[in-house]
């Protein structure tokens, strides 16, 4: 507990802070839920500034900010050394402040993952194009498998996505009409409910579904496969500093230690190099932000 | 009582009234730990059921929203953070439909939306009401969220116990400690306040002992101002008036009712004390034994009465010798109010009863004041309208010379005063220690004639008696030997003086009466001839009315013809013959018996009480007879004496002839009758029975 509150404590200090200091390496996350979040850090930052300290690093600190634009900004104003979230969202950080995709992050053993439209199985709805004057459930403009790669996949199969105020609003007849439901467990209750007549999810929001429901709901449509965790880093961080970083996360799955401190990071199997490259990993991810961007869908 | 039985007794009331007070306490703690507990118990409970209701109410408003909006991912934040708080379990949500719509825990969302068989949830919606149940350590809440009479769920809570059981735990476990306080602070008051109230009930016990042992000088302070302090104030004064009564009775019982000294008790208190006081202070003391000389004599001749009146002006002219020495009389009611000091001028006196007192005395005035006494006695004394003449004899003993204790003290200081009167009478003696075992021997000789009495070891002889002109036996005088199991045969000189001391004179007397009348009636049955049978009779025996009684009867049972029994009795004891003593010899001789006076001329004579005795026989004493038909002198001194005799009409006994030539003065001077052992020596009774027989064949004797 005290070691919590003194890393409150810090990252209180480190918002107000206005320039990163070379000895302190700061993580950085996107939540609404910032003590949640810490708790969830607050393992890895301990083992890390551990792990760093013979590399000159006297701490390591946690942010966590409530919007990926208040990320994008800490990012380059050198607050955040290393950001973590999906790969959409870290893409469209990354790419906002000239920051670089750095490792993939394994969550619950899954090293990829993709996004699932859920329709209950006797629904009329058989195919994307079926989906015109209903209404969908999305989780949230930042989230991957919640918006972004479900929303991408139905704007190519050319699809007109309009936003409804409320999930009580009925959707115009030629667009798909969406609501945001806050959460992938708040969609999957909705589509339970009847309020939507789909729902964008991950594969897990999916099998939850399906232990509740078995056979009820089947998978509309599955998008590409995308890692299922991505870490970011500070264009201007230190490149040795940063191979140090990359080295020590990559080798955490080596010791019953740093496993550990992965479990209590939310679920983290393993951190390992993108084996396609940065380039072949995120060009289709950027494709897709342009192309939302192109519809005009603000994410 | 035993010490250790009295100290119980004593803290008896004081162990009782703390047992009480401590029960009571004890009693009155655990009821108010158990009073206590059981409301901060309650208060516990009561604070538990109020912060579970709290929670119910908090988590039911929060619900409420996202349950209607559809939002179990932020509700299970909230629940999450509720659930993190340590006395709550789990909490959850079941919708309408009874599946889950959220739960606390931050990964496990496994259960979402699957049907919920929580029999407490279906209770709690079949009743439409809270149910709460307790389950091991476990308080499980399930309570319908209702909107508008519309059921929108069930909130499930399951809280903990644990906490409230530790806090209770707590609670029990402060009451106990401050019980266990209370009581030992209530034990240790308890006792205080017990012993406090009966240390007077103490005080008092212990002064009534102390009282109880003779320590009536004593005060008793309580300074209560209750009922104690009364009853000591009562107590002192009782104590003052048994002090009184106490003295009173002392000086009774310790006073000598004669002559007003202290008594054997009172100086058998003193001298322990005074020899306490010698050997704390390394002091020297004495101690006089004082006994008057023929005092014994002077009772038995002149009475009791008479003896008293001469111990008391005895008693007088002692107290005036010692205060004429410059010497304070230590008295009993000095006794009372101060130590004697017996190195300076107190002398402490008691009468030891009869003629014997006692002296304590410093050791430096003891020989002066002896002398003193004795030479104070010179004076005869003036009893009514007699005139008597009595010296002391006076032994001294001092301490630690002599003897270390109260016992030997008063035996040496007796020791000595036998040897004073063995040297004479009328003087001091200081203890001798090698004269001490003769009188040991001497003392264990008269307990053995006392022990020869009843043994009858005792046994009369006889000395024959001759007529002078006939030559024939004409009689015998009794003498009494003592038949010695180991001394042997023990003459009456070496007993005699014992006995008469001892005062059992009587006792050896009346044995001999007795077995001179036995044999006075044999030798009468078996002798033809005159004969007359001499017995002895001392003063002190013919003192006694009793005793002279006594003897009549034995005779007048013996029946023996007139004149057969002759009683001698000494010039010395006819010389000082009572005015009582007379008509008994009368008496005697109203029996038929004879008189003599015995041991002629060895005292001084009143010619004018011989004459009014009119006694019939003049018996010579030996040391007349020695120089008779050898010395003129004394032969012309004889003649006298029968010229005496004849003007008294009494007939005459030479005693002590051993020669002829005593026998021829005798014949030639027509003297009836001799004894001595020219004729014949003291003989048991029957070789003086084979004597006589003897004596009737064989012609008189030829003198010359």
């Amino acid at each position: 507990m005290l070691k919590l509150l003194c890393r409150i404590v810090t990252v209180i200090c480190t918002f107000a802070a206005t320039a990163a200091h070379t000895e302190t390496l700061t993580l950085g996350s996107v939540n609404d839920n910032v003590r949640k979040h810490v708790l969830r850090f607050t393992p890895l930052a301990a083992y890390l500034e551990d792990a760093l300290r013979e590399h000159g690093v006297t701490s390591v600190e946690i942010l966590v900010l409530p919007s990926s634009d208040a990320m994008a900004r800490a990012l380059s104003e050198g607050r955040v050394d290393l950001f973590f979230d999906s790969p959409l969202v870290a893409a469209k950080v990354a790419r906002q402040v000239g920051a670089i995709p750095f490792l993939r992050r394994w969550k619950r053993g899954v090293a990829e993952y993709h996004s699932v439209i859920l329709v209950p199985d006797a629904s009329p709805i058989q195919s994307l194009g079926d989906l015109t004057g209903r209404k969908i459930g999305f989780q949230e403009p930042d989230s991957t498998s919640g918006f972004l790669l479900p929303a991408g996949m139905i704007s190519r199969e050319g699809l007109r996505l309009t936003r409804l105020n409320d999930r009580s609003e009925l959707p115009p007849g030629d667009a798909l009409g969406y609501v945001f439901t806050g959460d992938d467990e708040n969609t999957v209750l909705w589509l339970a409910r009847g309020w939507i007549d789909a729902g964008a999810t991950d594969p897990r929001g999916f099998e939850i579904l399906e232990a509740a429901r078995p056979g009820e709901y089947r998978a509309l449509a599955r998008s590409i496969d995308v890692p299922r965790q991505v870490v970011v880093r500070r264009a201007e961080m230190d490149p040795a500093l940063s191979d140090i970083v990359a080295h020590t996360l990559i080798g955490m799955a080596e010791t019953p230690e740093g496993l550990e401190v992965m479990q209590q990071f939310h679920e983290t199997s393993q951190f390992d190099q993108f084996p396609d490259g940065v380039p072949a990993t995120f060009a289709p991810i950027y494709d897709l932000l342009d192309e939302l961007r192109a519809l005009g869908i603000e994410y | 009582m035993h010490a250790t039985d009295q100290n119980v007794g004593r803290r008896g009331l004081s162990h009782r009234l703390a047992l009480t007070f401590s029960c009571l306490i004890g009693v009155i703690v655990a009821c108010a730990v158990l009073l206590n507990s059981i409301t901060q118990i309650e208060l516990v409970n009561e604070r538990l059921q109020a912060r579970s209701e709290h929670l119910r109410q908090l988590a039911s408003e929060l619900s409420m929203r996202f349950l209607i909006e559809g939002r179990p991912a932020e509700l299970e934040v909230l629940f999450d953070d509720i659930g993190a708080q340590d006395d709550v379990v789990r909490i959850f949500l079941i919708d309408e439909s009874g599946s889950m719509f959220a739960e606390s825990g931050y990964e496990d969302d496994g259960g979402f939306l699957q049907v919920v068989d929580d029999p407490l949830a279906k209770e709690a919606r079949q009743e439409g009401n809270l149910i709460e149940r307790i389950v091991g350590h476990e308080r499980h809440i399930a309570a319908p969220i209702i909107l508008g009479g519309i059921e929108y769920g069930v909130l499930r809570i399951d809280l903990s116990k644990t906490i409230a059981e530790k806090e209770i735990f707590q609670v029990m476990r402060k009451n106990i400690i401050a019980g266990i306080l209370f009581i030992l602070t209530g034990l240790a008051t308890s006792w205080m306040v017990a012993r406090r109230m009966t240390r007077p009930l103490n005080q008092l016990t212990a002064a009534t002992e102390r009282a109880a042992d003779g320590d009536l000088d004593q005060v008793i302070h309580v300074d209560t101002r209750d009922e104690f302090a009364s009853l000591a104030a009562s107590f002192n004064v009782m104590l003052a008036k048994l002090r009184e009564s106490m003295r009173k009775t002392e000086v009774t019982a310790y006073r000598d009712k004669l002559v007003k000294f202290g008594n054997r008790a009172w100086i058998s208190r003193q001298l322990p004390l005074q020899l306490e006081t010698a050997r704390d202070q390394n002091g020297e003391l004495a101690v006089l034994f004082l006994d008057l000389d023929g005092f014994k004599e002077i009772n038995d001749v002149h009475g009791h009465h008479e003896g008293d009146n001469l111990l008391a002006k005895f008693a007088d002219r002692l107290l005036q010798t010692v205060i004429n020495s410059g010497l304070n009389v230590y008295s009993i009611q000095d006794s009372f109010g101060r130590k004697a000091d017996p190195f300076g001028k107190d002398v402490s006196i008691a009468r030891r009863g009869g003629d014997e007192f006692t002296l304590v005395v410093a050791h430096t005035h003891a020989v002066a004041l002896a002398q003193k006494i004795v030479a104070s006695m010179k004076d005869p004394y003036e009893t009514g309208n007699l005139s008597l003449s009595v010296t002391a004899s006076i032994g001294i003993a001092t301490f630690p010379q002599h003897a270390d204790n109260v016992d030997d003290l008063i035996k040496c200081s007796d020791v000595a005063m036998y040897q004073a009167k063995a040297a004479g009478r009328n003087c001091w003696r200081l203890y001798d220690v090698d004269n001490h075992q003769d009188e040991i021997g001497r003392r264990e000789l008269g307990s053995e004639i006392r022990e020869g009495i009843t043994k009858n070891q005792f046994v009369v002889f006889l000395q024959p008696q001759f007529n002078v002109l006939t030559g024939k036996v004409s009689g015998a005088e009794a003498l009494l030997r003592w038949e010695h199991p180991t001394r042997g045969l023990v003459p009456p000189d070496n007993f005699l003086p014992i006995a008469r001391t001892m005062g059992i004179m009587p006792d050896i007397g009346r044995l001999a009466f007795k077995q001179s009348i036995q044999i006075a009636r044999e030798i009468q049955r078996t002798w033809s001839e005159p004969f007359t049978l001499a017995i002895n009779v001392s003063v002190v025996e013919l003192s006694r009315a009793s005793y002279v009684d006594e003897l009549v009867t034995h005779l007048e049972f013996a029946a023996l013809p007139k004149k057969f029994i002759e009683i001698e009795i000494t010039e010395e004891t006819a010389m000082i013959l009572s005015d009582d003593i007379g008509p008994r010899i009368e008496k005697l001789r109203e029996t038929g018996v004879r008189l003599a006076i015995d041991d002629f001329g060895v005292g001084y004579s009143n010619l004018g009480r011989l004459k009014e005795m009119a006694f019939d026989t003049l018996k010579v004493d030996r040391s007349l007879t020695k120089g008779l038909g050898s010395d003129p002198g004394e032969e012309d001194l004889m003649l006298a004496i029968f010229n005496m005799a004849s003007a008294m009409k009494a007939e005459v006994i030479a005693e002590g002839i051993e020669t002829s030539a005593q026998l021829r003065f005798l014949e030639e001077n027509a003297c009836q009758f001799y004894q001595g052992y020219l004729g014949g020596k003291p003989m048991p009774v029957n070789d003086f029975m084979a004597f006589l027989e003897q004596q009737a064949t064989v012609p008189r004797l030829a003198v010359g």
